[in-house]
């Protein structure tokens, strides 16, 4: 009963395609709930990891909590949502946390994960403890096994000493951010612009595949960037799937992204930047994302329209 | 015989529970000074909340996903957090609204200044939320809500012009007393009362509270769709009542006194006792929902662990989220605020914020790759759209007409 609780998804467990197919990172990744085997909730996708590697962009973990978070809340708000997890966490030079991509075992309406990574991740939620042991188990009343002593086997059998997790030490296997990555959320709203220097639009979306190719998902691989006049409404999910319904929004949306368009992340120029334009080079062939998910079948096809 | 005796108290619950103090305060209201001639738009609204709940109760049940978890990531953090703070401040109002009606209810019961209820209910209200169980609290309040079918025996004992009530319903017009405006502007209040936000919050959280699976489908479908509209009913019988007593005399409803009053003397003691326990459940139980409303939905949009099917150890923030809300509800209502006045304006706020929510789960509810088999069907999806329409031009319409008629003034 926990299990499917909050852990439940429609379709992904009779296709295990959507482990090879394509995943639309921001769609289907960013800002989704993560859940623990026991159905326990852990978090949002606040972020992705994104790190490069010889051949291109990688996704390697889901980045979780405020730190996170403050990227990608406007301006002045984010600046201080950073600056108070900053000021309020124990460490002295917190990082933001990080859940390897390889512990995630199944991408649905929400992102499950196994149980070592559901354990590390809620021993890092600091207003949830602080808020448990200064206020809620003081309350007349509370009951609740909390798990912290699995969670403390879990840490002293990874962290050897405490003065490391004071020191800032994440508990296995969550990690701090890789050498040299950032989040996907620095990529979404960029300008794109055209060989020519014109503005075609801003980055909406990052399709990745898995990789190494396989069941196993150890990370993605980046393939594709796809860039709309409009970042409104990107997150519907209209410009990735041409049937969803009901057919007047279907037919509104689609009108207001007619200029989205797909195209190989080889042919973008400027990503290894973390801000400025990005420019698309003169052998870049766009299209619009539904001629790329046609070509893949990316899970559209197989159903009828509506 | 078990199946069909839950299936039995979810129905009896939704009626109970549909109506709570917008529904009492706006129907007795606009009873009293338009007659029926606004039972179309409640009508609009319950069939509207039908909809609306079924698809949200559905994304729950077949997803597992609430409302708030759904606002965020189809509309990404920064326009999901101007929802949340939108629909907050609603939610947060209306609690306020409701925590001031129990308080009423209960200077109408005993006579004490309503001031020295008001801690007590902030603090029972708390108390219910941290300890009793999700079935117990929703059961509970929804079957003593059913008290309110005194107003419905009331109208049939005041035995008014059946005739008239039927013109009155049947061909809307605007009293000649009355500007159009403000005709609309109620119109607006009565859909926002019937078609509150936090009600899908509460409805699609609580779905999760309890772990519906598809398998629950029918008994969710048999609750919005019997439950709903007979909840509604006592709504209609509000108003009419209203309408009977005191549209002829031209006179004013503006306490919840003046609402039950005709109960009082139709039916005598029994009555009175029997509005009293209504109103008091009926205010009760949707404090206990729009306080849980706000706690799901901060906790949903933030990703934090959220629910009363978890121990509240697990879920600190959560209920730290609850008890500050109602620390905040209180201390609203004890600068001297008058409840009836805030409920006026929670009703028209929930229409403006009601797209918000409602457009994201039309969205989801066709999302095949949660969905599967159960995303929304040719009818869903063609009252799904009629009724985006419909929430947008009320959304769009409340402010323009708030400011034109003073509120309704």
């Amino acid at each position: 009963m926990n299990r499917t609780r909050n852990g439940r998804h429609a379709v992904e467990s009779s296709e295990p395609a959507r482990r090879t197919g394509p995943h639309d990172a921001v769609l289907r990744l960013l800002d989704h709930q993560i859940v623990g085997p026991d159905g326990a909730l852990l978090g949002n996708v606040d972020d992705l990891e994104l790190v490069s590697d010889d051949a291109g962009w990688l996704v390697t973990g889901l980045m979780v909590g405020p730190a996170a978070l403050s990227q990608r809340l406007p301006g002045p708000l984010g600046r201080w949502v950073y600056a108070v997890w900053r000021r309020l966490h124990p460490a002295s030079d917190p990082t933001p946390v990080v859940l390897p991509l390889a512990h995630v075992t199944s991408i649905g309406s929400a992102i499950e994960v196994n149980l070592a990574a559901a354990q590390a991740l809620s021993s890092t939620f600091g207003l949830e403890l602080w808020l448990r042991e200064h206020v809620i188990s003081r309350l007349p009343g509370a009951t609740g096994d909390t798990g912290d002593t699995e969670q403390q086997q879990v840490m002293s059998k990874h962290s050897p000493s405490t003065a490391e997790t004071v020191a800032g030490a994440l508990p296995l296997p969550v990690r701090a951010p890789l050498e040299g990555a950032r989040g996907l959320s620095s990529l979404i709203g960029r300008a794109v612009l055209a060989p020519d220097g014109t503005l075609v639009g801003r980055v909406s979306e990052v399709r990745c595949v898995s990789h190494p190719p396989g069941h196993r998902l150890d990370a993605l691989r980046a393939r594709w960037v796809v860039y709309t006049r409009h970042l409104a409404g990107s997150e519907l999910g209209y410009s990735m799937n041409r049937t969803q319904g009901p057919a007047l929004v279907r037919r509104l949306v689609r009108m207001w992204q007619q200029h989205d368009r797909v195209v190989e992340i080889e042919h973008v120029i400027g990503i290894e930047t973390t801000q400025g334009d990005l420019q698309l080079d003169q052998t870049a062939a766009p299209r619009h994302p539904h001629d790329l998910s046609e070509d893949q079948g990316a899970g559209q096809a197989r159903h009828p329209p509506l | 015989m078990k199946k069909l005796f839950a299936i039995a108290l979810g129905i009896l619950t939704a009626i109970g529970g549909f109506v709570d103090i917008g529904d009492l305060v706006t129907n007795g209201l606009v009873g009293a000074r338009f007659g029926l001639s606004l039972v179309w738009v409640v009508l609009l609204g319950i069939i509207g909340i039908c909809v609306f709940a079924e698809m949200s109760g559905r994304v729950a049940a077949v997803s597992g996903r609430a409302t708030f978890d759904l606002v965020r990531e189809r509309l990404g953090p920064r326009v999901g957090l101007l929802n949340l703070f939108a629909s907050m401040a609603v939610t947060l109002l209306t609690f306020i609204a409701e925590i001031g009606g129990v308080a009423l209810a209960l200077q109408l019961a005993t006579r004490v200044n309503p001031y020295l209820w008001i801690p007590v209910v902030g603090a029972a209200v708390w108390i219910v939320l941290w300890r009793v169980k999700f079935a117990v609290l929703e059961n509970a309040f929804g079957l003593a809500g059913l008290a309110l079918v005194v107003f419905a025996v009331t109208l049939w004992k005041l035995d008014p012009d059946w005739a008239d009530l039927w013109r009155q319903a049947s061909r809307p017009f605007v009293p000649h007393d009355e500007s159009h405006t403000t005709y609309f502007y109620y119109a607006v209040a009565l859909f926002g009362a019937a078609m509150t936000p936090y009600e899908v919050f509460f409805f699609s959280s609580g779905g999760v509270e309890e772990g519906w699976t598809s398998d629950d489908l029918g008994t969710m479908r048999a609750n919005v769709f019997i439950g709903f509209p007979l909840g509604g009913l006592l709504s209609v019988a509000i108003a009419a009542v209203a309408a009977v007593v005191y549209l002829p005399q031209g006179v004013e409803v503006d306490t919840l006194g003046q609402i039950g009053m005709p109960v009082g003397q139709a039916l005598g003691v029994l009555g009175i006792a029997l509005v009293l326990l209504g109103f008091f459940a009926a205010t009760f139980g949707a404090a206990c929902e729009t306080g849980l409303s706000v706690g799901y939905s901060i906790a949903q949009y933030l990703g934090w662990q959220w629910g009363k099917f978890v121990a509240p150890l697990k879920a600190a923030r959560f209920h730290s989220v609850v008890l500050l809300s109602a620390v905040v509800a209180v201390g609203v209502l004890l600068t001297t605020i008058d409840p009836i006045m805030l409920t006026e304006y929670s009703v028209v706020f929930s229409a403006v914020a009601l797209p918000l929510t409602y457009f994201p789960i039309l969205v989801v509810a066709n999302d095949r790759t949660y969905m599967g088999r159960d995303v929304n069907g040719r009818l869903a999806n063609t009252l799904g759209t009629v009724y985006l329409v419909v929430v947008l031009v009320a959304a769009v319409a409340a402010i323009p007409l708030m400011i034109v008629t003073k509120a309704g003034q």
